[in-house]
């Protein structure tokens, strides 16, 4: 066969060879490599046309359930080489026979909403507004913030707002009175919107963190349920999500009753009302447990895993539900920054029990131990 | 910036289905075995499942696949030990043009290509096929149809030829190429 002339210097018997043997020719000119290399891509291109994605896919769907399997069983032993520490970030949470992982990193989905002694319900957006502005108190909202200033008039008849919070959402708020409130997820906190009696008062239900400014002539009142808790100026938290009411103080002096019952409370006391017996009861706390949601942080000293997951569906929103009612008691100590994605917080219980398997279905997240 | 929401399979299924071939052709490329590439993105893919919520793409998701298809493709020849290291690294140099992207996309330079190979001869085609296509030796396609093996190789010169002339992009990125290769050619042990 008659070869037409070329002038472009190639050496084709090269470019032929490296086709046929996979070989580099390794004095290549220039113009050469040009050549072998727009036959590699053409021979690249007509190969890769065999591949079929939708084929590849259902691979990929096989392999990946494999790999499941075995790095779980990789993270075991690594941790038991005193691996962990570099692990942090290589936990996984393994779900057998189930083709989608799903993470837990849902946002809460509820809003903050305050309602208006006139009726009024307002939903609590990130951009700052002023919501009311009248002889009764001026009302402003930076997003996760609400801040009341007295308004001029002295009115006898007490004008009551609601502020409510969902799962997965604290905020911060500031009476009339300058006590600052700072009211955790899915509570509630009935107040006026200026404090123009002999008393303040104000209704929680949930839990609120208060700094209450000092006015001797006006005492500071928090109704939770059957208790209250009776204050001049100082600084606790109140819990009353279930039938109880925990209160836990942190500076001043704080009296709590309950029916014909009271306690007085020092720093780092807490008292105890018992809902179902009725019982009031105080002791000594590490207070940190208990405020450490006040200051964005997640703290729990040797607390249950039942305990540790109820705050967190408060905090994120989430549900969860164990397998075994053993594994709610394992004891876990975490103290962390409170994560934005709840995640992270499975993550970290993890770490410690790798033996945890957390399964998440929507905003539901299953608990159960692997064997 | 381009970071899917990989949490839902189904994004991660779309952007596995989208990317899949064109990331397969830069791994064949560079180890010219059909099997190895697949494996190699297959597995590019699983540690990318894997890792998503470490991992944080800067770009496009379409750049750091190849990067990461073409360095594993890399060390996949070098691990397989059938091909030298001086050889690996001219291949390196010219699978970094490969993937760098020149505006002509994968899919218009296959058409192109598909356009060109029709417009040969019938048993030229076919040859070039049976070589680029089904890796078949010269020698065992010249067995096959019974002919010379020197005319084997002539079809498919002819043919290199006919799509360096006719398919533009075979030509068009030599300065691009030149450059790449002479970096790694620096670098090449002088003997």
């Amino acid at each position: 066969m008659q070869l037409p002339p070329d002038n472009t210097g190639i050496d084709w018997d090269k470019i032929l060879e490296s086709l046929d043997e996979v070989k580099i020719p390794q004095d290549m000119t220039k113009e050469e490599l040009s050549a072998m290399s727009a036959a590699r891509e053409a021979r690249a291109l007509l190969t890769a046309e065999e591949f079929d994605e939708s084929e590849a896919w259902q691979e990929f769907v096989v392999l990946r359930e494999k790999s499941k399997h075995r790095r779980t069983r990789i993270i075991r032993l690594a941790i038991a080489a005193g691996l962990a520490l570099a692990l942090g970030a290589g936990l996984w949470i393994a779900v057998p026979r189930q083709q989608t992982i799903q993470v837990a990193d849902a946002l809460p989905a509820g809003k903050v909403r305050l309602k208006t002694s006139d009726g009024r319900i307002i939903e609590l957006e990130k951009e700052a507004h002023t919501i009311q502005d009248n002889d009764i108190a001026r009302v402003s909202t930076s997003g996760d913030s609400l801040v009341y200033n007295a308004g001029a008039a002295r009115i006898a008849q007490i004008k009551m707002d609601t502020l409510e919070t969902p799962r997965g959402k604290s905020f911060q708020l500031l009476l009339a009175d300058g006590t600052k409130v700072w009211l955790n997820a899915a509570s509630r906190l009935v107040f006026p919107a200026a404090f123009n009696g002999t008393l303040r008062e104000v209704f929680l239900e949930g839990e609120g963190y208060f700094e209450v400014t000092h006015k001797t002539e006006q005492p500071f009142i928090v109704h939770t349920g059957n208790a209250t808790t009776t204050v001049l100026g100082t600084s606790f938290n109140v819990s009353a999500y279930g039938a109880s009411v925990v209160t836990t103080l942190s500076t001043g002096k704080i009296k709590v009753a309950a029916g014909q019952q009271a306690l007085v409370l020092q720093p780092d006391e807490q008292s105890t009302f018992n809902g179902q017996d009725g019982s009031l009861q105080k002791k000594m706390v590490d207070t940190r447990d208990f405020l450490a949601w006040v200051k964005g942080d997640l703290y729990f000293d040797a607390v249950s895993l039942k305990s540790i997951t109820e705050s967190l569906s408060r905090y994120y929103d989430y549900d969860f539900i164990f397998d075994d009612a053993a594994i709610g008691q394992l004891r876990f100590t975490l103290d962390m920054r409170r994560p934005a994605m709840l995640q992270e917080v499975l993550t970290q219980l993890n770490t410690s029990r790798t033996d945890l398997r957390f399964r998440v279905n929507g905003r539901t997240i299953t608990i159960s131990k692997q064997s | 910036m381009h970071q899917p929401n990989l949490d839902e399979n189904a994004s991660f299924e779309e952007l596995f289905r989208q990317h899949f071939v064109s990331l397969c052709t830069i791994a064949v490329y560079v180890v010219d075995d059909k099997d190895a590439a697949r494996d190699i993105v297959q597995d590019f893919f699983l540690t990318y499942w894997n890792r998503r919520h470490q991992i944080t793409i800067t770009h496009d998701f379409k750049s750091y696949a190849a990067k990461a298809v073409r360095y594993s493709s890399i060390n996949y020849l070098k691990k397989s030990g059938r091909v030298k290291l001086e050889e690996i690294e001219v291949i390196e140099g010219l699978a970094l043009h490969f993937t760098a992207e020149d505006g002509v996309s994968k899919e218009l330079r296959y058409n192109a290509l598909w356009e060109t190979l029709n417009r040969m001869p019938e048993q030229r085609r076919r040859i070039f096929l049976m070589s680029n296509q089904e890796k078949i030796k010269y020698k065992d396609i010249a067995l096959q149809l019974g002919i010379s093996v020197n005319t084997v190789k002539t079809h498919i010169r002819l043919a290199l030829q006919f799509l360096r002339v006719e398919c533009k992009w075979m030509m068009a990125p030599v300065s691009l190429l030149l450059c790449c290769v002479q970096t790694v050619m620096l670098f090449l042990p002088s003997n």
